[in-house]
């Protein structure tokens, strides 16, 4: 039996707990752009929303000894996040509030935040002409996707199916299925590539 | 100046994929060690994060600022190091998964498995008993007393189950002494067993059964 995504967080958690920091890093890879989406609910500037981000991470780095698992990760670190965004907003100085943000129940399941449309009123121009240029770019990729591929990668990143659930989706075996993932994102992959910048300055 | 190509180019394709399907959790426990191991690695991370974005780019999450996990990374490096006692971990929960996993198809089974089961049990007693059954037989005291005394007996001969045990005394002290036993016992203390005791019949060497 496989195991779920949320396992692969644990394990992950549980390593980072045994002093592993490498295995945090990965955590903080596959989070942050969903971290940051939840904070710029709250905090406008893209530079605070940046500072945010860091300060929830680390927030929850030094917490690891208090997570026992009893919950996913994402669900922790974002409860964590919505916390230092608020502890920000209230602190001397701070007036830019997104009111409608800070009425959200905190336990409202994260997964929703991704649906929402995230704040930049106040990202600069660069930021958004690289997010337009991104945006385009994986639209383009993905309409050049032969069918098959673009439906199995669908139903994985935009409908959060396992492969077994796609397998049974697309009436074919479940290596079939990872192998079209696989190929999509490559394909995918190779044209953002050019727009991820080099290892000093790339998009994560 | 190394680009993500570079990075990339030092992975096999069969890495990345490894990679791939395993950042959507399609992972068998016997794995785990080795994914860890290889995900830790600086390339593969590097592989790891590339996927991650491509998947938030088709989700329409906005990019991070360029170097945004690095100085987190940084700041974790000069955080003291976490060493948390450790609960139940992910694989044990995995192992207790399939373990219910396993319970859960044995009571898709139902009825029929369970009518199985009873029906295999039922067979392996039987054939025991059987086996035990017939080794007694072969030794029982009829058999072995009366061919010492070169007597013969139908029920053994036949080799089927001998209702009544026959007992040949060996010298005639023996039937004075049931006989006193008989006289002097008394008959009402054995009413509660009766029913598992069988006749004895006491034989003279050369006489016929009575």
């Amino acid at each position: 039996m496989p195991m779920t995504d949320r396992l692969v967080d644990q394990e992950l958690v549980e390593r980072a707990q045994a002093g592993d920091k490498r295995a945090f890093d990965l955590l903080v890879l596959k989070y942050q752009r969903k971290v940051q989406r939840l904070v710029s609910r709250f905090v406008r500037d893209s530079g605070e929303v940046d500072d945010v981000v860091q300060e929830a991470f680390i927030k929850a780095y030094r917490a690891l000894p208090s997570f026992r698992g009893d919950a996913a990760f994402y669900t922790w670190i974002y409860r964590i996040a919505i916390n230092c965004a608020k502890n920000y907003l209230s602190s001397p100085g701070r007036r830019i509030v997104a009111a409608s943000s800070l009425e959200t129940d905190e336990t409202e399941d994260a997964e929703s935040f991704d649906r929402n449309t995230g704040l930049h009123d106040v990202a600069t121009p660069d930021a958004e002409y690289a997010s337009k240029q991104i945006a385009e770019t994986v639209n383009r990729a993905m309409a050049a996707l032969p069918e098959d591929l673009r439906t199995a990668v669908t139903l994985r990143e935009i409908e959060g199916l396992s492969y077994e659930e796609i397998a049974e989706a697309m009436d074919c075996p479940i290596g079939t299925v990872r192998s079209r993932i696989f190929r999509a994102r490559e394909a995918i992959a190779t044209e953002l590539r050019p727009l991820l910048g080099t290892r000093e300055d790339r998009r994560w | 100046m190394d680009t993500g190509q570079e990075m990339n180019n030092t992975l096999t394709v069969v890495t990345r994929e490894q990679v791939s399907r395993w950042m959507d959790g399609d992972i068998a426990s016997h794995e785990l060690e080795l994914a860890m191991k290889t995900l830790c690695a600086e390339e593969t991370r590097y592989c790891w994060a590339e996927l991650h974005f491509v998947g938030d780019a088709i989700r329409g999450l906005e990019p991070s600022k360029a170097g945004c996990a690095d100085r987190i990374r940084s700041a974790i490096a000069i955080e003291p190091t976490v060493m948390a006692p450790q609960v139940k971990t992910a694989r044990q929960r995995l192992e207790i998964a399939q373990e219910k996993s396993l319970f859960a198809s044995m009571r898709k089974v139902g009825r029929g498995g369970r009518a199985w089961a009873t029906a295999a049990a039922v067979a392996a007693v039987g054939f025991v008993g059987t086996v035990v059954y017939q080794q007694q037989l072969s030794l029982s005291p009829t058999a072995t007393i009366a061919q010492s005394n070169g007597a013969s007996q139908p029920g053994a001969e036949a080799g089927s189950p001998v209702a009544t045990t026959s007992v040949v005394a060996r010298n005639d002290d023996f039937n004075t002494l049931l006989q006193a036993h008989r006289e002097s016992a008394d008959a009402s203390s054995l009413y509660a067993v009766r029913q598992y005791l069988r006749p004895a019949v006491a034989m003279q060497p050369n006489a016929a059964p009575q």
